[in-house]
């Protein structure tokens, strides 16, 4: 058994409030990646899912406050100073943004920033990074990469932006790719062939991947393992088929039914009544009580416990073990 | 059936001018002679990527814009031969709802004030009374409670903030309402609510959508009818159900084959997705280098919008190519 590339061990973060005192987000956060592995991260606005991405990559906002350990190859980030995080980030995890325009800067070439890694942390010469950049380029299917590695961002389409945006992670060869809504903004074709790129970097290369996105059709995609979370917890984990085929926290179950599909005549889609409660209002007991069609009176009682009812699959749902059983 | 259109496009073409600061200008052709109409009482989609051309529709049909040629008939009045008057006039019946539900809703006028905005330029607005009643009565209507109006719009999550934005669309009960990615924005919970709501409007109040999406489970999931559209043209039209079940255009089907799906796991089993570098299509079909079946033909001879022979099934169906019989065979793969 080799040791895990990525593991957080009981994480949890919290906000400074504006009215003093401090506001938990995330609870109970606990993940095992392997090398070559892809995660995917499903939640809504609001579960926390892009301040747990921030964490992995040691980016955290100075009001946001960590407890845990998050391990990568080993050594914990949570404990590193800026220094230490600075090699890490970049030379051994890559971040991908949903907005490659507002991710790129406007006044350098696309080829001197995917160079410009390579000139800071591996010491190449600026001729040498620039040549890698085109080869970089080319291996995200990019036309014409070395003419278009002297254009600027504002030239490119939001397809080739993404794959610059591509390009700059994987110049240092990350051993783990964090990717945060990376095709959101796009049209489907492209963001198909954006997909099949992350795709063969995993297949290929062996670099790890966490995928956050709000898309199950993406999720099922691209990612062997799924992780739902709700108002900064844990709702269910396991193998992305049995997650999206046979969900076992009520959640899941109301996201899968609220996907757009083709309804009977004068049907309805299926919806989850409510929104999504800020973190300073959570119901008492279970966070997913108040919008939740299978609720019991226990439900209220107390936040459920983790439970691994198989091996590979975790839920928070004290009602688990009926959907075990069915 | 015979309803006369409540939308009438002829040929509606729109160039817009680019370059020019250094070396010549050039004319880009945003749309390009489309014709469609839309049925009183229906969901319409209009699909395609971006730079396709369905912002731009979007502002022609709400006259924020005029064409470069052709004509946009509403309710059977040219909405660009109408004077300045009229035409002002006319615009309580077209309302629009944009994407983005934090950008659209003035954060620092009550969301009462945000809602009753578009009854002032009605001739004889409505009395403070009465527009009070009808802010209530709206928000009501759209799933929000009398009480929010007080409150500002900071307060609201994204899909109550679209629920406003459609409130204050609906308020002169217009017959149209352009949806442009009204939904895209919107957490897949709350995506579905504003859905079913605008197809309870649909129903109950007999509002025309003309819903312009790139997403096409969510046009599938609630438009009557849809049309595809790829560079500036109408590539197929047809009953909704009908194009996706079986899309009669192969940019269709690329869409269709490219979205991803809940039910498909892994990388699906297809030729990798051709995104190429857009053609000038002055002559011949602008889809023919992304295209599995192109044919010399497609170089030379611009593709119009045909039916096909087959029966009843393919009434009401459109496509814009050559080689759409290809398509009807189920042996024949692209």
């Amino acid at each position: 058994m080799t040791p895990p590339l990525l593991r957080i061990e009981d994480l949890a973060i919290s906000i400074d409030s504006a009215h003093g005192g401090r506001q938990p987000i995330l609870t109970d956060i606990d993940v095992t990646l392997h090398a070559g592995e892809t995660l995917g991260i499903v939640g809504e606005s609001g579960s926390g899912k892009s301040l747990l991405s921030l964490a992995v990559l040691g980016l955290l906002p100075p009001v946001a406050h960590a407890t845990g350990r998050i391990l990568l190859e080993g050594r914990d980030l949570l404990a590193m100073d800026e220094d230490a995080l600075c090699t890490v980030r970049g030379r051994r995890i890559g971040m991908i943004f949903q907005e490659p325009l507002t991710a790129l800067n406007p006044a350098m070439t696309v080829g001197d920033q995917i160079a410009e890694g390579l000139v800071v942390q591996e010491g190449l010469s600026w001729r040498a990074a620039r040549r890698e950049a085109i080869t970089l380029l080319d291996r995200v299917r990019m036309p014409d990469a070395a003419q278009l590695s002297r254009a600027y961002p504002h030239a490119l389409s939001g397809g080739q932006r993404q794959r610059v945006g591509i390009a700059i992670a994987l110049a240092m060869k990350p051993a783990l790719m964090i990717a945060d809504e990376p095709t959101t903004a796009l049209d489907v074709t492209v963001q198909a062939e954006v997909l099949d790129i992350l795709d063969d970097l995993t297949r290929d290369a062996g670099m790890a991947l966490i995928l956050v996105s709000h898309d199950l059709g993406v999720i099922a995609r691209m990612c062997a393992r799924t992780l739902v979370l709700y108002a900064g917890r844990r709702m269910e984990e396991g193998a992305t088929r049995d997650v999206l085929t046979a969900p076992l926290n009520p959640y899941t179950r109301g996201l899968l039914r609220a996907v757009p599909r083709r309804q009977a005549q004068g049907g309805r889609l299926s919806t989850i009544p409510g929104t999504v409660p800020s973190f300073a209002a959570l119901p008492p007991g279970c966070c997913f009580s108040d919008r939740c069609p299978d609720v019991i009176p226990a439900c209220h009682a107390g936040e459920p416990a983790w439970t691994r009812p198989a091996p590979g699959r975790g839920v928070r749902c004290i009602r688990a073990p009926e959907a075990v059983a069915s | 059936m015979s309803r006369p259109p409540l939308l009438d496009i002829r040929k509606l073409s729109r160039d817009y001018a680019s370059g020019g600061l250094f070396g010549g200008k050039q004319t880009t052709r945003a749309l390009a002679e489309l014709s469609m109409t839309v049925a009183p009482g229906t969901i319409h989609g209009i699909v395609g990527e971006s730079g396709c051309g369905k912002s731009t529709l979007a502002r022609l049909v709400m006259a924020l814009d005029r064409p470069t040629s052709g004509s946009v008939h509403f309710d059977g009045e040219d909405l660009f031969r109408l004077s300045a008057r009229d035409l002002k006039r006319k615009r309580q019946d077209f309302q629009m709802v944009f994407q983005d539900p934090f950008g659209s809703l003035d954060p620092r006028q009550t969301v009462g004030r945000i809602v009753a905005e578009p009854l002032h330029v009605l001739e004889g607005s409505p009395g403070r009374g009465e527009r009070r009643d009808r802010v209530a009565a709206m928000l009501e209507a759209v799933g929000l409670a009398p009480g929010h109006a007080d409150r500002y719009p900071h307060a609201f999550s994204g899909g109550q903030r679209q629920r406003i934005a459609i409130a204050r669309a609906l308020i002169t009960e217009p017959k149209l309402v352009v949806a442009d990615e009204a939904v895209s924005a919107l957490d897949l919970s709350v995506q579905a609510q504003v859905l079913n709501l605008l197809m309870d409007l649909r129903d109950r109040r007999g509002v025309t959508f003309l819903f312009i999406t790139h997403n096409l489970a969510v046009v599938d999931a609630v438009a009557d009818r849809v049309g595809v559209m790829y560079r500036g043209r109408l590539v197929e039209s047809g009953p909704a159900q009908a194009v996706f079940a079986r899309p009669l255009h192969p940019y269709t089907r690329l869409l269709a084959d490219a979205e991803p799906d809940v039910t498909r796991f892994g990388r699906p089993e297809r030729p990798p997705v051709l995104v190429a570098e857009p053609i000038d299509a002055e002559v011949g079909c602008s889809f023919r280098n992304r295209c599995p079946l192109a044919v010399a033909r497609c170089a030379t001879e611009r593709p119009e919008l045909r039916s096909l022979e087959g029966g009843p099934e393919m009434r009401e169906r459109l496509t814009a190519c050559h080689r759409a019989e290809m398509l009807l065979d189920p042996n024949a793969t692209g």
